[in-house]
């Protein structure tokens, strides 16, 4: 694997970017240069140093004075919460209920592909703001509305693994020595479609943290006095003709985000199912 | 192929029907709309006696079905907000979203075939490389940040487009372009893998030994079988386009129904949230049903199974 990833530029610079981000969000308390909600409206809308700023605030502040790396590093924590939490509600919803219907077929298949259809036919955002609207704004809402709105590749993929090694041999062996279903489905079955299921969590991860920060840019995301990449962004459109990086700033952090998890994803896919490599 | 489409008419259908049950349902969750109706001041009795009139005391599925009849009816009840017929105020918003989403496909189909098909021809070569690049790079950039750098750059330095508006060519091009971004690095992708996986067939060779032109084989026989990938990718998109209408038109203030809906949510106007949720729902379903039967029309050998 390390063998493979160092042959893989793009996919180390993935990896890194993502590790990056991950311990910048765990040790974010840590490691932040000031409170991130702390005003000091004496030193309100700075430049970042690389343009005309001072080294007191390297990236600047924003319209209330509060310091914009303290804000971007505390926003990285929603982003990976989001993007953790939502990817693994996601595949546990998706894995069950595409095990279900690839397994027992049937009615049960009928039941929950109708769902699949009709949860396709909700555009994403639109589903997502759909439930903010409805639930309220709070984090563990974010993280429901990414597990709804991404369940259903896991759902389809396990399925059709599923159907496609149902009546194999060694399935059929397992079941006349006595195997019960749930344990053929969960050591014998899911091991053998772990790999696209790995490689589907990655992409899905890139797509929720679009969907989080598109969400609070909308100001339908987590809580408006949590900092989050969005949120920092649809607040800094304001003084875009006067301070453009507090718009610029968490763009790159949110474009920058989505590049690692998207480039990680791609040598993932490399990695463990060569035969998807075109 | 009848039985093939009748089966998807209804699975369409049946997935039309759901969409409106969860609409329904979500809505009914959401809490009284009577209390949004009345003003403040209204009295517990005055509620109670709206509630009666208006069917909410009635049980949940007469109230579902009587929904249904009046949305087949065109009846979505009335905006809280301006008063008038909830579908009207939609209708209204509708051109501007057609328009924006029918350029953004338009832009990126013009962007993503191009680059698809010269990217698998000039495989691993610096252009094939700078295109892989600017592909993955579209697919990584949030719509409403591309946005708003794109005013940056072209209303406020340069000067050369209006930032909002809604009534010229210069005004569309930008959120038409923010838009259509994602979709067109999403077909530059399937396509380069399509073309590439095309290109190896022994087809290919035949038509190469037969002393065929480069251009020819690429576009007669290569494209032409990469096609359908870009029909599902275009099909698959249109809820991209949709859902991205609302952050798209939320950034330039394009006065379509994604504006609208966000609108609509943050001043609880329920009725036109509920028909906008609906109508890109079943735009969705309808495109996606037509993509599968230009699929069979396009490719014989769906036909034929």
């Amino acid at each position: 694997m390390w063998k493979s990833l160092k042959d893989s530029k793009t996919g180390l610079i993935g990896v890194i970017i993502v590790l990056v981000v991950f311990i910048t969000a765990v040790t974010a308390t840590l490691i932040v240069p000031y409170d991130p909600a702390k005003q000091d409206l004496v030193n309100k809308l700075m430049n970042p140093v690389f343009a005309g700023g001072t080294t007191k605030h390297l990236l600047g502040t924003d319209q209330l004075g509060r310091d914009i790396l303290s804000r971007i590093i505390y926003g990285s924590r929603v982003t990976i919460l989001v993007a953790f939490s939502g990817t693994i509600c996601a595949g546990i919803l998706g894995i069950t209920l595409g095990a279900l219907a690839g397994y027992y077929g049937k009615w049960v298949d009928s039941v929950i592909m109708r769902i699949v259809d009709i949860q396709l036919s909700f555009p994403f955002v639109l589903l997502a703001l759909f439930v903010a609207a409805v639930l309220g704004r709070s984090l563990r809402n974010i993280i429901l509305i990414a597990a709804i709105s991404n369940w259903v590749q896991y759902a389809r993929l396990i399925r059709g693994e599923i159907l496609s090694v149902r009546e194999m041999e060694y399935i059929e062996a397992i079941r006349s020595v006595g195997g019960k279903n749930g344990r053929i489905i969960l050591y014998h079955i899911i091991p053998n479609v772990i790999s696209p299921v790995i490689v589907q969590a990655t992409l899905g991860m890139a797509r929720i943290i679009l969907m989080e920060a598109s969400l609070s840019y909308l100001g339908l995301g987590v809580p408006l006095e949590i900092p989050t990449w969005g949120r920092m962004l649809s607040d800094g459109r304001d003084y875009m003709l006067t301070n453009p990086w507090l718009a610029i700033l968490p763009g790159i952090a949110i474009t920058v985000t989505v590049l690692g998890v998207n480039l990680m994803g791609d040598w993932l896919r490399d990695y463990l199912d060569p035969k998807l490599n075109v | 192929m009848a039985k093939y489409l009748g089966k998807r008419l209804l699975q369409s259908l049946i997935a039309i029907l759901g969409i409106t049950i969860i609409v329904f349902l979500v809505l009914n969750i959401a809490g009284d709309p009577v209390a949004l109706m009345l003003p403040e001041t209204a009295s517990f009795e005055e509620i109670a006696a709206m509630r009666e009139k208006m069917g909410y005391n009635d049980p949940i599925f007469v109230q579902y079905f009587r929904f249904l009849g009046n949305a087949l009816h065109g009846d979505f009840g009335m905006s809280y907000n301006y008063g008038v017929p909830a579908l009207q105020i939609v209708l209204e918003r509708v051109p501007a979203t057609v328009t924006l989403a029918l350029a953004a496909m338009g832009i990126s189909l013009l962007i993503g075939i191009p680059a698809g098909i010269i990217s698998a021809v000039k495989r691993n070569t610096v252009l094939d490389t700078v295109i892989r690049s600017l592909a993955l790079l579209g697919q990584c950039v949030p719509a409403f940040w591309l946005g708003i750098m794109m005013m940056l750059l072209f209303s406020v330095k340069l000067k050369l487009l209006p930032t909002s508006g809604f009534d010229s060519w210069s005004a569309l091009f930008m959120p038409a372009f923010t838009l259509g971004v994602f979709t067109a690095a999403t077909i530059t992708r399937m396509l380069r893998s399509n073309m590439i996986e095309i290109m190896s067939k022994e087809y290919i060779d035949v038509a190469k030994a037969k002393g065929l032109k480069n251009f020819a084989v690429v576009m007669k026989h290569a494209f032409k079988n990469a096609l359908s990938s870009v029909l599902t990718v275009v099909g698959l998109q249109i809820a991209g386009l949709l859902g991205g209408s609302v952050i798209t038109e939320t950034v330039f203030s394009w006065p379509g129904i994604g504006r609208l809906l966000v609108q609509s949510i943050n001043n609880s106007d329920f009725m036109v949230v509920e028909v906008i949720v609906i109508l890109m729902a079943v735009t969705f379903v309808v495109v996606n049903f037509i993509v599968d039967v230009l699929y069979c029309v396009i490719n014989p050998r769906i036909r034929l199974q």
